[in-house]
């Protein structure tokens, strides 16, 4: 039996940010020109030496290399929350409806022939009114509990898909539709370093939040009842988290669009590495989850001439990762 | 001194008839209070209601004075720890994390375990010569084992009032054993007021403990050992013939089916 110290948390997480460091190095040097690390080194010490090679670098890559750390990490976390929070292994950032909220907001912008920054803000807003009309729904149905959530997370994702299959449907086949199917797949082609701050404060908020309260969800994956007992204000808490991973998820969805897969396996593989506890596997999970967000990213765009929209590459991975992970979880149960 | 004091308690759960109606004890510093009473007479309904997690339709709940609905959870959860009897067998986490969920009642919002609280669940672990799994998850633990943990978990609350539902449940003799054992020690020397639920007579003839006896109408009796452990009244409650014979190599009573 392996025994998760803090000896081995330790171990672990500077593995991780080794890892990331290293990846960091590859995706800089990748792409449709390769620079060798040296050559990266030099650039970025004297930009002027080489402004073809700084342009690409600072202006392409950079922000794109941030930008899947940032998302990745954000996805991960709020993945991680919502599985301790709902006890549910099966839960995922986009449970509350939050993913199909942002797609129709954006394709309603789409839609409206509007510029980059309106299409990320009716994204970021339509997730927002997405979950607010889930804890509306449970609300009015006056249950407690957190099946309800879930069940009505369901049904606001269903009208939501709905809402972006009629704007699909009418949407122009030969320009919007394309841009809608592209923003549904997820890329991060069009990321830029003034994107990037416009959402940092909201990505800042919600990993915050979850940081304070990364040990009380250890408490609530124990359940409600439990928690009560220990003094915990369940409901409030519970509503914290959803606010703040419904910040981190609608912020990652107005910079690249719905991407899958890394909110329901990462968490997984942080807790697979470093235990069931929270308080371990949030920082875990958000290092992880940048590490694979970006890795995918850098493969979507060097495998091919083209960009591979990414929520099809996360789903090849992230399918058989998860059935990987099922099979590993039945092995410890046994 | 008063620790809980239980006054014309009733329960009921909706449009349903009343599990328990009318309750009425309470309960010193040290004392231990046994509730007897048959399978789903609504036993755990009512640690359910002393702890908090359900709203009794009558009647008042006090602990040191105050009605505990005005307290707030944190302060209820520093006199009032409960063990239930469905633990987490699923839990994943460690023994020595599992534990300190136990000090969540003395940590701020912003505050997770320091060096004192993981010095005092260590230090249980030892006198309980569980130190050895501290890392291991708590699920990998022996039924015993997990029954024990749990119970020192809520000792990390430093409760005044402990209640133990059905501690002894599924345990072997010697666990069963331990837990007596222990309950009588934290009552004695700790000073703990605490609250158990067993279906076995014979537990709360060994211990020196207060009755209450939960029938299948909702009604509590309360009394001392003498008063209420008779063959009479326990048949009664429990409707089967059963009968109390005086054992002298145990200097106690105990309780017996007729079959």
């Amino acid at each position: 039996m392996i025994l998760i110290t803090n000896h081995r948390y330790q171990i672990t997480l500077w593995s991780a940010l080794l890892l990331v460091f290293v990846s960091v190095i590859i995706a800089l040097s990748c792409g449709r020109i390769y620079y060798s690390p040296v050559e990266i080194g030099q650039t970025m010490l004297a930009p002027q030496s080489n402004p073809v090679a700084a342009n690409i670098i600072f202006n392409l890559r950079l922000p794109r290399i941030l930008g899947a750390l940032l998302i990745g990490a954000a996805l991960a976390m709020a993945g991680c929350a919502f599985q301790s929070v709902f006890h549910n292994p099966l839960v995922s950032p986009d449970i509350l409806g939050v993913s199909y909220g942002s797609a129709a907001g954006a394709a309603t912008a789409i839609l409206l022939g509007s510029g980059i920054w309106l299409t990320q803000t009716l994204a970021f807003l339509g997730g927002v009114l997405a979950v607010v009309l889930t804890l509306l729904i449970a609300r009015i149905l006056n249950q407690r509990g957190t099946l309800i959530l879930v069940l009505a997370g369901i049904v606001i994702s269903g009208f939501m898909q709905a809402l972006v299959g009629l704007l699909k449907y009418i949407a122009d086949p030969d320009s919007q539709l394309q841009s809608i199917v592209y923003w549904q797949l997820g890329s991060l082609a069009k990321i830029d370093f003034p994107s990037i701050a416009a959402v940092i404060p909201f990505l800042l908020c919600g990993t915050i939040i979850l940081f304070i309260l990364r040990w009380h969800m250890t408490i609530l994956s124990l359940g409600d009842q439990q928690a009560r007992l220990e003094g915990i204000n369940v409901e409030i808490e519970q509503l914290l988290i959803i606010a703040a991973s419904t910040f981190l998820t609608a912020a990652t969805v107005c910079l690249s669009g719905n991407i899958g897969w890394i909110g329901l396996v990462i968490p997984h593989i942080a807790r697979l590495i470093i235990g069931a506890n929270t308080k371990r596997a949030l920082p875990l999970a958000a290092i992880l989850g940048g590490l694979f967000l970006l890795i995918v990213d850098t493969l979507a765009r060097s495998l091919s001439g083209g960009e591979i929209p990414l929520s099809i590459l996360t789903g090849f991975i992230g399918a058989p990762l998860f059935v990987y992970i099922l099979m590993k979880k039945k092995v410890r149960l046994n | 001194m008063i620790v809980l004091d239980v006054h014309n308690l009733s329960f009921s759960y909706p449009k349903r008839q009343f599990v328990f109606h009318h309750v009425n004890f309470s309960l010193k510093t040290g004392e231990i209070f046994t509730i007897l009473g048959p399978n789903g007479v609504g036993k755990s309904t009512l640690l359910h209601c002393l702890t908090g997690l359900l709203s009794p339709q009558q009647g008042t709940i006090t602990v040191f004075g105050n009605e505990i609905t005005a307290l707030n959870g944190k302060n209820l959860a520093q006199q009032i720890a409960y063990v239930p009897q469905d633990y987490h067998i699923n839990s994943n986490l460690t023994v020595i994390d599992y534990l300190l969920t136990g000090r969540a009642p003395y940590l701020s919002f912003f505050q997770t375990p320091k060096k004192k609280d993981f010095k005092m669940a260590e230090k249980y672990l030892q006198d309980f010569q569980l130190f050895q799994f501290r890392d291991h998850p708590f699920a990998a633990l022996s039924g015993g084992q997990q029954q024990l943990i749990t119970i020192i978990r809520a000792l990390l609350q430093q409760p005044k009032l402990l209640i133990l539902d059905e501690p002894m449940a599924a345990l072997d003799l010697s666990r069963q054993y331990e837990i007596l054992k222990l309950v009588k020690r934290l009552a004695h020397q700790e000073k703990i007021t605490i609250i158990l639920t067993t279906h076995l007579p014979d537990h709360a003839l060994m211990l020196p403990t207060k009755i209450g006896l939960l029938d299948s109408n909702g009604t509590l009796t309360v009394g001392s050992r003498d008063q209420l452990m008779t063959t009479e009244r326990l048949t009664e409650v429990y409707q089967v013939p059963l009968t109390l014979a005086y054992v002298p190599a145990l200097q106690r009573y105990t309780c017996q089916i007729k079959l």
